[in-house]
Order: structure tokens, then C-alpha cells, then sequence
């Protein structure tokens, strides 16, 4: 490593200014708050109602006067100006002396071994922000809280207080109609410098944040950003130009008391109270002759009476939480049972619905305890409903009428059974029917208080959304339900099971899209044959009408998928995952495609999510063991495995895997063992091969390997098995042959398999014209198995074919990262090479397409840091290695160890490790490299000697 | 403070130890996590909330055999990895905490100018710095943590490191910043 020609002063002074940090005020919120019961000066606490930027709000009790108080407790040591007692107590005197209805009375003020306390009366209701929140006030109703504001700063200014920190948050909008303005000059009880910091100071005028002179129009400043936020819903960008003529009055009223320069805002409360008037009086007068103008209209009756009936429209992006009972179908046509279904499609557009997801409600029932209900227990769908947070309960029905058909859907209030909203289909048949539902959907809509124009922009009707022929959607729905009830439990066979419903469904509508959607998603997971899903994904991206925004978004999610853009999948599903937290298709999906990009640590957060639904998401539960083990979320795995008494049959896998991840080899194999008797055979063989194969105990993996080969002499998997433990333990030419003998287990790999395995095989052996061989094979068609060969030749090779495998690496991928290391390495820099290596190995743990960043860590750093190589080689072994990388690399990590121990000074380790490869190795081909390795390293360790740079135990 | 707020914790007082911590350390974790998220604030705040949720969870947990710093800014750095690797998720991008080789490649396009002043070239410089990095250099230079601690904190959660590996990784830092620094011209 060459020394950086510094002067060492410079160096420190600028390594201490990179670790130097700032000190910076931890918000209120981050601290405790007192428990009930606590005594507060007289006052005893109950609860904790809110915290603000000066301290903690508590309900509490004054048992004195025996009335319930606010308490809002300071935070000791920073707010209050320490050693002026007096002058607090002549403040607090004046805001006491404050005596107005928009004004919160301020009680009491004292101090405690707590900090110093304020008490105001107890109000009920709820905070302008909260409000705000929610969408803009409409201008009738700002105007009244802002008269009512004004009025409270006219009456403070009046007696010399200013507020100072007026926000949405200081006003309260009382249940019974009232305004109180809070907090009114509790900033001047602070010294300036213990404002709080951080946020913006949105609401404070210029003068206010320059520390300028205050006064009264200092307040008006932000009650013009309070009336603006109330305006736009929120936003308090103050204007810099005045509005236009056609701007309403509010708007110009908000602009003039804003202006950035006191002098031009209005010059005091009167001033706006004036202003408040003045627009009041020509509203009203506006409002008289508009009231005029329609009884003239009424009169001439040609006002449609069904404008006077539309429903009230909810404000903008207010949303109605509601379940989706199942439908109670009294027909005798089976058409209509996935009606519940359907209609969840058919809403899935409207911005003011927000769904329950039916799998969520039924887990909520089975957690109950409580038997799936029949559709016609709907107290029973309400309760659990009312438990997912739902209000509103729609419950879909369907019925003879007649000759004909009548579908109703009934929106009850899920607390109490009323019914909130319905609407209607009646059809002379079941062809005719799709139409009806419609428009009795779109009925629903309007009157569940959906925007008009919301209505407007989201005018896909049901039947494009899903399909016109009733057939075709049962079809689906038979489809749909087939892949969520696997025939074996964590089987991944649905595609295969279940695909022949969504082709039956195409039959009877080919533009059904979602039929084409499903077919694209779920062969994508198989990984195999992609040219026929890409074409059902693309059919459905070819007519958007045809799907809602959400499984457009879906679809060309997985499209971007197979055009191998993750990122963009990713992007894609997250945007529908915030849009709806409750769309679990969408939370697996995202889950799994960062798991597939190794991105273990993020997916695993969707994958505990998913893996709360183990029927629908089969695989939720082991990507999750996965993404902890594989991400280092040690504590998580354990916390995770120690719940789980006795797994159910299909988690038995992950658990015993897990066990293995955090080294608890016992419980993994007394599990596995178990296993071999719970689950049907060859599977738990399988858990057991594993987990002794991992905790090292090979010989007893080999004998029952052995067994199971002699059972199953044509499986493929278990053939693969035998060559990587013939290859783990040396023998090297005993793999050979059974890769390179015709036999039908080969040939149950497809070729390009079979290539790379003989190019590692070649590998193991350091072959490297034949590793050249069988890369060149590859790579005339680069695919998955090129960057594993290359990177291995990378390790293995010489400069010159170091750079021939870079073309085989993309940019910025994990191949070309590693090769760049081992550049390094190879060209002497090994400090570089570790550097690189270890930030590899941070975000890329274990990647299924070249050699773990963890094993080449190991090999490079074991002359230069052997301390680093040491720790790596152990990860490296501890990670559950897949396919054939579990071959001789394995072995060569036990051998790295030995040679870092004794690096290290530390002889006797050394040799323990040296014991544990030649156990290994035991009958292992003689000139096997590592096998040979192994005896030199031993020799030079029995030697005595100290460890010399220069002399190599390992590729180079 | 230490001693008090440990003892607090080991006599289970968590209420009152846990607020002791938050007032006495809490600012250096905020300022901590601040420079470690400098570009994006949010983060930082996020990462903050999660370690006073953590702290306050973790409380019982705390038996006095490490030191408490160690074991604050163990459950700090936690925060921040779990912040940083969830950072699309929540901030709707993957959050760029490190990407020296871009970097670096930066830089040399941009040496050739070489008008960066001192502060916003320190800053770059800082920008090379991932949250381990950064983590090291705090503990080691800003808090005067003794090796071993160093090693416990950067140990939590996951991958086990002995204090000779950390003192290692400080030398290389000190390697690459040193090279950095004078590719930028701010020292030697």
C-alpha cells in the first residue's frame, strides 16, 4: 500500500473536520411523556393529548377546583429563559388577563421538578391543520375562522400581546362550532434562541425571522398564510405578484397581508375586520339575488329535479374506507358469484373508494377464530370490517326478478347497519345484465359523494374494466381462486393448474385484459419460456381501456420486469403500493422483484407483509427468512424463528434454513430430521441433505445422499447434488465423469446447464484452458450462467483473460464490480480490491450469477488483511450456498481461514481449520488443487516459521 | 451523565434513563444522522424517529456490560442502515449514500477546473463517505471512543467485527481520504 505523500498534521485536521458534527436540537416529540397519575404541581395527569413545538399537551385534572384542565408541560432545560422567573410570571400575568371568546383561557402557570407548565381550559374538537388535512375550507367557512382569529388578535394587541407563533396548530376548531386561538404569547414566554429550529418557519413573517422589530401587523403576516393554506388545502406559498382582477376577494385579502413589507399590510386587526365585512356584506348580497334568480328558474320548472337530489360531493381526495362483502347469489346462475369480485375491479379507478382486500378480511375472521361467515351474516362481515377500519360495508345481492335478473348493492354504515347508500341493476337476462351493473356502479359512485369530475376523468365503465360476458369473468374469478389455494402447501405448480381458466376465459372475450394480465405475471415467475407471456402483457397493455390505472400499472410493471428494467418495476409497484397499502398483490410483487435483485433488506419488509396472507403468497415466508438472513437482520430472523412453536408443514424449509443462517446447526437438523417424517418423501431428505450439509457434518450428508440416489437414480436435482459434494470434497475426477457421462438424470439439464457445470467443474480443478472452452460455448448467447463462468476465470485466469471476461460483465453490475476488484488485486492493490469488495458485499450479499462478493473478499484480503479474510471466509460458509457455488469454492474458504489464522499468529486455529479441510478432503483426488494446498500449508505451519509475503497458498 | 443514565436503566427507572440519554446525547445522534443523510433531511428525521423508538423499545434490554455511548450509537447506526436501505420506499428514491467511483470520476473531470472552494470541496469529500464511514470517523475522532466500543457498535446487528478489522478499515479510510483530499487539492 503506498503512503499518501501528505503532511500527517493536514491529514488529521481534515479527518477530524470530516468526523466533527453538528450538535442539533432533538424535536419535542422525541422525548417521554409523564405517565397518568403523575402529580403536576395540583394537577394530576391522565393522559397525553398532543405535543407541540414547546412541550408535551396532558388532559388532566384539577382536583382543586374539580374540573378537567390542559397542562402543556415545558421541556426542561431548553425552553424557558432560565433565572427570569419574575419576568414569566409578569408575561403569564398579562396572557391571563386575556379574556375573549376565540381566545383559550390560560388558568394557571407554575413550575415543577418536571419544568414549568402552563394551564389552559380543555377543548374538544379538533386543530385547523388536522382540518386542513383534509382538503381546502371552503371560502365561507375560512372567512369565519379568520374573522373569528382576527377578532382574537384585535382583542390581544388591544392589551399589548402579540401571538407570535400563530399556525394552523394554534387554532381549534371547537365541536360546538367555536374558534380558539391557542398558545397566545406562550412564545414570548422563551427566549428566542430556544425556538424550534427545525421545520420551516412557514408561517413567520420576514421581520419575524430576521429578529426584527414585532408588532401587531407581525401577527396579521401569518394569519395571511393561515387564510391561504385554508384556501389551496395546505399550501402557504405566499404570492409574489398580486392576484388577477378575477382572483376572488379572499385571495386579494391574503395577499395584502402578506406582503413582505409591514407598511403595506393592513395596519391593524381592525383594518381586516373591516376588510371581513366589506366582503361579507357582498356575499350575502351576491347570495340574495342568486336565491332570487332560482325561484325565478323554479317557477318556470325547467330546473331538473334531479339536480336538487344529487348527493353532497365529498371534498377533494377524501376517501371512503370500504370492505366488499361476498355476494349473496339466490339466482341459481353460478355467473354471478364472483359479482363481489368484479365489482371490486370495477371500483378499483374511483379516487374515492379505498378497499379492503377480501383476503385481508377473510385472515381477520380466521384470526377471529371465527368460521368464514355466509354472505347473509352481515353483522358479522360488519364487525370484522369496523376491525380493518372500514365505515362502510357494501354488500352485493343478486336475485330472480321475474323472468329476469336483479343485482342490488347495498352500502351499510358499518358501525351500525344503516344503510348509507345503494344502487340497483335489473336485467331481462344474464347477457343483458353487464350493462345494467354499469350504470348501477357508476350510481354507487355518485352516491358515495364522488366528485363529478373525479367521475369524469374516471369514466371506464365496469365492463371494460373487467369483461362484458359473464362467462368469461367466472372463468377468471375460477382462475384467480385456483392460484390462491395451492394443492400442496408452498407448491409453486398454480401457473401450470391454474392457466387453463384464464385461457377459457379469453375464449369467451379474447380482449379480456386481465385474463391476458394474469397469464403474462404469473408465467414470469417460472423464469423459463418468456416469449408467450410477454405476448399476453403486451396484449393487455395494447388496449388501456380495457384496464383500470391499477392493473395498467401492474401489467406494464411486469412488462418492465422482463425488459429487465427493476428499477422501473419497482418504481411502478411502489407508486401502487403507496397509492393503496392494502393492495397486497402489489406488496408481494415489489417484495419480489427486489428480492430477485438481491435488494434482501428492502424486500423484506413486504415479504413480512405478505407472509401474514401464507395462501395467497406461498413464497412470502421464505423470501422473508431469506431477506433477513441475507441482509444481516440477525435479531429480526430471531425474533422471527423463536415465535414459531412447531411451523406448519410448508414453512418447515424456511425454518430449518433460518436455524442454519444464525448457526443454530442443532435445532436446524433435530427439525430437519423431524421433517423427513412429517413431509412426504424425498422432501424432508432434501431439508436434512441440507442442513448437514451446511453445519459441515458431510459424511452423514454423503451417506444419505447416497441412499437417496439409489432410490431415485433419474432425478436430476439429487444427480446435481452428488457432483457439487463430489466436487466440494475433491474428487474431482469422479464429478467429471458423471457430468460428461450420458446418463438421464444429465439430461434432465438443459444444455447451457450442463456447459456452465463443466466449466466449473473446470474451475474446481484450475483448469483454465477448458474454463476458456466452455466460456467461449457460452458465450455466443450471453445469458445468466456467462457472468458466474467469467467471474470465476476472472479469480482464476491471467490478466489477459481478466480483461477478455469484462465484456461479459455490464457495466455497474455486480460482475463488473468484482471484476474490477480482482483487477485491482491482481495488479497489486489489495487495499483498493477490499475496499470494493466490502461495499459489494453491503448491497449485493449473496447474487445468484457469479461468485459471492464474501468468498473473493476472503481470497484477497487472506496476505494482505487477514483479519478481513478470516471474518469473510465465515460469512461466506455461514450463507446457505446455492447450486453449484457450493462446490469448491467451499472448500477453498476452509483452507483461506487456515491460512488467515496463521497470518494472524494464531497457529493452533490454523491448524484446526487445516484439520477441517483435510476431513473434507478425505479421499479426495491427490493432485486436487486445494488438496495440495492444503499439505503445504500444513507443512509450512508445522515449520514453525512466520509467515512470508511472497509465498502463496491460493490463486494469485 | 453516562454513569447516571445507565445506572437509571439498570435499576429499570427506562423512563428517566432513556430521557436522559435523549437529552445529553440526542443531539450529537441528530447531528450524527444529519451529516450522514446531508441530502436528504427527511432521512435523517425518519432515521432519528427510529432511533428514539428503538431506544425507548431497546431499554430494557440495556444491562450495563457495554458502555452506554457504544450502545446508543449501536442502535443509532442501526436506524440509519435500515432508514438508508429501505430509502426508495419511503422517499421514493434509492438513497445515494454511497457511490465513490462516481464520485471519484467526478472529481477528475472536475479537477481539471479546480475552482471548488475549501468548504464545498470538504463537503464532496464527505460525500464519499458512506454511513459506516462516516459512523467510524465520528466514533473514533468526535466521541474518542476507545477502539473496542467502536467495534461493538459497528458489530450491531448483524456481521460481528473485532477491533483489529475496524482499526484496519479506519487506516484505509484514512488511505482513500488522504488521496481524495489531494486529488482535490486540499491537502499536501
Amino acid at each position: 500500500m503506498k503512503p499518501p505523500d501528505l503532511d500527517p498534521a493536514d491529514l488529521s485536521q481534515l479527518l477530524e473536520d470530516l468526523a466533527r458534527v453538528p450538535r442539533l436540537p432533538v424535536p419535542e416529540q422525541h422525548f417521554a411523556g409523564l405517565p397518568s397519575g403523575t402529580k403536576v404541581g395540583r394537577f394530576v395527569i391522565q393522559r397525553e393529548i398532543g405535543r407541540g413545538g414547546f412541550g408535551v399537551v396532558y388532559a388532566a385534572t384539577d382536583p382543586d377546583l374539580g374540573r378537567q384542565v390542559a397542562l402543556k408541560l415545558l421541556r426542561q432545560g431548553i425552553a424557558v429563559t432560565r433565572g427570569e422567573t419574575e419576568w414569566i410570571r409578569r408575561e403569564a400575568e398579562a396572557v391571563a388577563r386575556l379574556n375573549h371568546p376565540a381566545i383559550v383561557t390560560l388558568f394557571d402557570s407554575g413550575s415543577c421538578e418536571h419544568g414549568a407548565f402552563l394551564v389552559f381550559e380543555l377543548l374538544q374538537g379538533e386543530p385547523l391543520d388536522a382540518r386542513i388535512a383534509r382538503g381546502p375550507i371552503e371560502p365561507r367557512e375560512a372567512l369565519r375562522i379568520t374573522s373569528a382569529v382576527a377578532g382574537a388578535l384585535e382583542h390581544a394587541h388591544a392589551a399589548g400581546v402579540l401571538h407570535r407563533d400563530l399556525k394552523p396548530a394554534n387554532v381549534f376548531l371547537s365541536s360546538s362550532g367555536t374558534v380558539k386561538v391557542l398558545d397566545f404569547g406562550v412564545a414570548q414566554l422563551f427566549d428566542r434562541a430556544a425556538r424550534p429550529t427545525s421545520g420551516t418557519p412557514k408561517y413567520m413573517a420576514p421581520e419575524q425571522r430576521d429578529g426584527r422589530a414585532e408588532d401587531g401587523r407581525t401577527d396579521l403576516y401569518s394569519l395571511g398564510v393561515v387564510l391561504l393554506a385554508m384556501l389551496r388545502g395546505g399550501n402557504t406559498e405566499v404570492p409574489a405578484k398580486p392576484p388577477p382582477r378575477t382572483a376572488g376577494e379572499l385571495e386579494r385579502l391574503a395577499f395584502d397581508l402578506t406582503r413582505q413589507d409591514p407598511e403595506r399590510r393592513p395596519a391593524s386587526s381592525r383594518a381586516v375586520l373591516d376588510r371581513f365585512d366589506g366582503i361579507r356584506q357582498r356575499r350575502s348580497a351576491r347570495r340574495g339575488w342568486a336565491v332570487a334568480a332560482l325561484a325565478a328558474i323554479l317557477a318556470l320548472g325547467t330546473w331538473g329535479a334531479g339536480e336538487w337530489t344529487r348527493p353532497r360531493e365529498a371534498p377533494p381526495g377524501e376517501r371512503l374506507v370500504v370492505a366488499l362483502a361476498p355476494t349473496r347469489n339466490d339466482t341459481g346462475a353460478p355467473e354471478l358469484d364472483p359479482l363481489s369480485e368484479m365489482l371490486r375491479t370495477g371500483l378499483s379507478d374511483s379516487p374515492r373508494f379505498r378497499i379492503i382486500a377480501r383476503q385481508r378480511l377473510d385472515a381477520a375472521l380466521e384470526g377471529a377464530g371465527t368460521a368464514v361467515p355466509s354472505a347473509d351474516e352481515a353483522a358479522a362481515w360488519r364487525a370484522a370490517a369496523r376491525n380493518l377500519g372500514a365505515t362502510v360495508v357494501v354488500f352485493p345481492d343478486a336475485r330472480k326478478d321475474g323472468t329476469g335478473y336483479a343485482v342490488s348493492l347495498v352500502a351499510q354504515d358499518a358501525t351500525d347497519g344503516t344503510v348509507r347508500f345503494e344502487s340497483s341493476a335489473r336485467a331481462p337476462t344474464l347477457d343483458a345484465l353487464p350493462v345494467a351493473l354499469d350504470r348501477a356502479v357508476f350510481e354507487l359512485r355518485k352516491k358515495a359523494g364522488e366528485r363529478a369530475d373525479d367521475l369524469a376523468r374516471n369514466g371506464k365503465a365496469l365492463t371494460e374494466l373487467t369483461t362484458p360476458s359473464l362467462a368469461a369473468y367466472r372463468d377468471y374469478a375460477l382462475g384467480m381462486k385456483c392460484a390462491g389455494t395451492p394443492t400442496e402447501p408452498g407448491s409453486n405448480d398454480a401457473v401450470m393448474r391454474c392457466s387453463g381458466h384464464f385461457r377459457k376465459a379469453l375464449e369467451s372475450d379474447p380482449g379480456f385484459a386481465l385474463a391476458h394480465v394474469q397469464l403474462g405475471c404469473e408465467v414470469v415467475l417460472t423464469g423459463r419460456e418468456i416469449a408467450e407471456p410477454i405476448a399476453h402483457l403486451d396484449a393487455a397493455l395494447a388496449a388501456p381501456r380495457r384496464l383500470s390505472r391499477r392493473d395498467e400499472t401492474y401489467a406494464r410493471a411486469w412488462r418492465d420486469r422482463t425488459n429487465g428494467h427493476e428499477d422501473e418495476a419497482i418504481r411502478q409497484l411502489g407508486v401502487l403500493v403507496s397509492n393503496d397499502p392494502e393492495d397486497l398483490q402489489a406488496v408481494f410483487a415489489v417484495g419480489e422483484v427486489l428480492f430477485h435483485s438481491w435488494r434482501y433488506a428492502e424486500a423484506a419488509p413486504y415479504m413480512a407483509r405478505a407472509s401474514e396472507m401464507p395462501r395467497e403468497f406461498p413464497f412470502a415466508f421464505d423470501h422473508l427468512v431469506e431477506s433477513y438472513a441475507l441482509s444481516g437482520q440477525h435479531a429480526e430472523l430471531t425474533t422471527l424463528l423463536d415465535g414459531i412453536a412447531s411451523p406448519q408443514p410448508d414453512r418447515i424449509r424456511s425454518v430449518v434454513r433460518g436455524e442454519l443462517w444464525l448457526g443454530r446447526f442443532d435445532r436446524a437438523i433435530a427439525l430437519a430430521t423431524e421433517a423427513q417424517t412429517r413431509l412426504p418423501s424425498p422432501k424432508g431428505s432434501h431439508i436434512l441433505l441440507e442442513a448437514l450439509g451446511t453445519a459441515g457434518r458431510l459424511d452423514e450428508a454423503d451417506a444419505l445422499l447416497a441412499s437417496l440416489q439409489k432410490q431415485n437414480p433419474d432425478n436430476g436435482s439429487l444427480f446435481l447434488r452428488q457432483i457439487v459434494s463430489a466436487t466440494k470434497r475433491g474428487r474431482s475426477a469422479e464429478a467429471w465423469r458423471m457430468a460428461t457421462t450420458a446418463s438421464p438424470a444429465l439430461e434432465e439439464l438443459v444444455p447451457r446447464e450442463r456447459v456452465m457445470l463443466k466449466g466449473t467443474l473446470a474451475a474446481a480443478d484450475r483448469n483454465l484452458p477448458r474454463i476458456r472452452t466452455e466460456l467461449a460455448k457460452l458465450a455466443s448467447e450471453p445469458g445468466k450462467y456467462t457472468p458466474f463462468l467469467a467471474s470465476q476465470l476472472a479469480l482464476l485466469g491471467t490478466p489477459a483473460d481478466l480483461e477478455a471476461v469484462r465484456r461479459f460483465a455490464d457495466p455497474g453490475s455486480t460482475a463488473a464490480r468484482e471484476i474490477d476488484a480482482l483487477a485491482a488485486w491482481k495488479s497489486g492493490d489489495a487495499s483498493r480490491a477490499v475496499s470494493v469488495l466490502v461495499a459489494l458485499e453491503r448491497v449485493s450479499p449473496r447474487p445468484n450469477n457469479v461468485l459471492p462478493p464474501a468468498y473473493l473478499l476472503a481470497e484477497v484480503a487472506r496476505e494482505e488483511d487477514p483479519a478481513e479474510a478470516l471474518a469473510a471466509a465465515d460469512r461466506f460458509r455461514s450463507r446457505i450456498p446455492i447450486g453449484i457455488t457450493a462446490g469448491w469454492t467451499y472448500a477453498r474458504s476452509v483452507l483461506v481461514s487456515a491460512e488467515a489464522a496463521w497470518r494472524l499468529g494464531r497457529p493452533e486455529e490454523a491448524m484446526e481449520f487445516i484439520g477441517k479441510a483435510e476431513k473434507l478432503f478425505k479421499g479426495a483426488d491427490p493432485g486436487f488443487p486445494a488438496v495440495v494446498e492444503t499439505a503445504r500449508l500444513r507443512k509450512a505451519i508445522e515449520a514453525g516459521a512466520p509467515p512470508q509475503k511472497g509465498v502463496h497458498f491460493g490463486p494469485r | 451523565m453516562e454513569s447516571t443514565a445507565a445506572d437509571l436503566l439498570a435499576r429499570g427507572d427506562y423512563r428517566r434513563g432513556v430521557e436522559l440519554v435523549m437529552h445529553e446525547m440526542g443531539p450529537s445522534v441528530l447531528g450524527l444522522l444529519h451529516t450522514m443523510f446531508r441530502t436528504n433531511q427527511d432521512a435523517a428525521d425518519e432515521a432519528f424517529s427510529l432511533f428514539a423508538e428503538n431506544l425507548f423499545r431497546n431499554a430494557s434490554t440495556f444491562r450495563g456490560e457495554a458502555p452506554l455511548k457504544a450502545w446508543v450509537y449501536a442502535i443509532a447506526r442501526n436506524a440509519a442502515l435500515s432508514v438508508s436501505r429501505d430509502g426508495w420506499r419511503r422517499f421514493g428514491e434509492r438513497l445515494e449514500t454511497r457511490d465513490a467511483e462516481r464520485l471519484a470520476e467526478e472529481v477528475r473531470t472536475r479537477s481539471a477546473i479546480r475552482r471548488e472552494r475549501q468548504s464545498s470541496a470538504l463537503d464532496s469529500l464527505r460525500d464519499t463517505l458512506d454511513l459506516d464511514e462516516q459512523t467510524l470517523l465520528t466514533l473514533r475522532l468526535d466521541e474518542k471512543l476507545p477502539w473496542d466500543e467502536v467495534a461493538q457498535v459497528m458489530s450491531s446487528g448483524g456481521e460481528k467485527v473485532d477491533s483489529q478489522t475496524v482499526r484496519k478499515r479506519f487506516e484505509r479510510l484514512k488511505v482513500r481520504l488522504g488521496e481524495e483530499a489531494r486529488r482535490r487539492g486540499l491537502v499536501g
